[in-house]
């Protein structure tokens, strides 16, 4: 019996975090609540950080690139929750809803 | 073991993953969102990233998932237990279509062939030894000195910006710079008004139970009033 795709590889982390996106991007699709939009963007960018520090462990061990590239992304991403979910509060004070198709003050 | 501890985590931050996407409650959601930050540092454990795992730790499943529930506190509705049913076709062309993206990627990562690269002895013994701490800091405070800087900007005015927007408004009357009505209108109609007016001139203008004994007394009939006089 051949074991080997237990073993782990770059690739394992690759296609892992290729999934998480994915299931990020699906949320944000579909969801109809804006938290969990946010939530969602929270998740995708997980993924990527997963990407960055896995070619960097694998492909470019000896500097460490990756990591300071998550650590930017970390940065940035707690950045745009903060704003967002500002955002957020403040669109609630006008609508009294969170709900997406309800937040259509650019429509022409 | 290796082995074991990234498939367990796999699965738990998949898994979670659907949860934050298909759970009804956006609180369940909130949680699930908290297991998958947790999971992932051992991702990053594996990949040799100390410093980071622990600032994902710190940064996404603490802070973050405590903002998201403050988020949600502010703005819970009952209705936004979304109601199945109502977009099925758009969410069963969502559905296929971010499964085949993911199908996608995932074969396109598979059959790439990369050239993985063995660190040095001496580096493996710095990070056995050290971490990746002390190689990180050098590298951020050397080469990478002007965007980390940038990035301390950065947060900075999101914190600002995020107060800003997040505040009720910003004019001179929220400010307390002058009043924001007459101030005949001010004392009729703001409850601050109000209270001032009670307190300061002992006449009330409303009736509060337990505060104004006119309300908490019943009021005397005509033959009462006869009566006494």
């Amino acid at each position: 019996m051949d074991l080997s795709i237990f073993n782990i590889g770059l690739t394992h982390f690759i296609v892992l975090a290729t999934i998480l996106f994915s299931i990020g991007l699906l949320g944000i699709m579909t969801s109809r609540n804006v938290i969990r939009v946010l939530m969602c963007l929270e998740l995708m960018m997980n993924a990527v950080n997963i990407n960055f520090v896995a070619f960097n462990n694998y492909l470019n061990p000896e500097i460490l690139s990756g990591h300071v590239f998550a650590i930017f992304i970390l940065t940035v991403s707690a950045a745009e929750a903060a704003v967002g979910l500002a955002i957020i509060i403040a669109l609630y004070r006008q609508k009294r809803t969170v709900d997406v198709d309800e937040f259509n003050l650019l429509k022409l | 073991m290796e082995n074991l501890i990234f498939w367990v985590f796999a699965a738990v931050s998949v898994l979670a993953a659907i949860g934050v996407v298909f759970h009804r409650s956006i609180v369940y959601s909130a949680l699930f969102l908290l297991a998958v930050f947790s999971s992932i540092p051992a991702f990053f454990l594996l990949n040799n990233a100390d410093f980071l795992a622990i600032a994902q730790m710190v940064v996404y499943a603490v802070g973050m998932t405590i903002v998201m529930l403050f988020g949600i506190m502010f703005t819970r509705e009952k209705f936004m237990e979304e109601e199945p049913g109502r977009r099925q076709r758009f969410y069963a062309f969502v559905l296929i279509a971010g499964f085949s993206l993911a199908l996608l990627l995932a074969a396109g990562a598979f059959y790439t062939q990369y050239q993985v690269v063995t660190p040095g002895s001496a580096f493996i013994a710095t990070i056995q030894q050290d971490g990746s701490t002390g190689l990180l800091g050098a590298l951020i405070f050397q080469k990478y000195l002007l965007p980390f800087e940038i990035a301390s900007v950065l947060l900075l005015v999101a914190m600002v910006g995020a107060i800003i927007i997040a505040k009720k408004s910003f004019t001179e009357e929220s400010a307390g710079l002058k009043y924001p009505v007459s101030e005949k209108e001010y004392i009729n109609e703001t409850a601050e008004g109000m209270l001032k007016e009670y307190y300061e001139m002992g006449r009330p203008g409303s009736k509060i139970p337990g505060v104004d004994k006119a309300a908490d007394e019943p009021e005397k009939t005509d033959n009462e009033m006869a009566g006494v006089q």
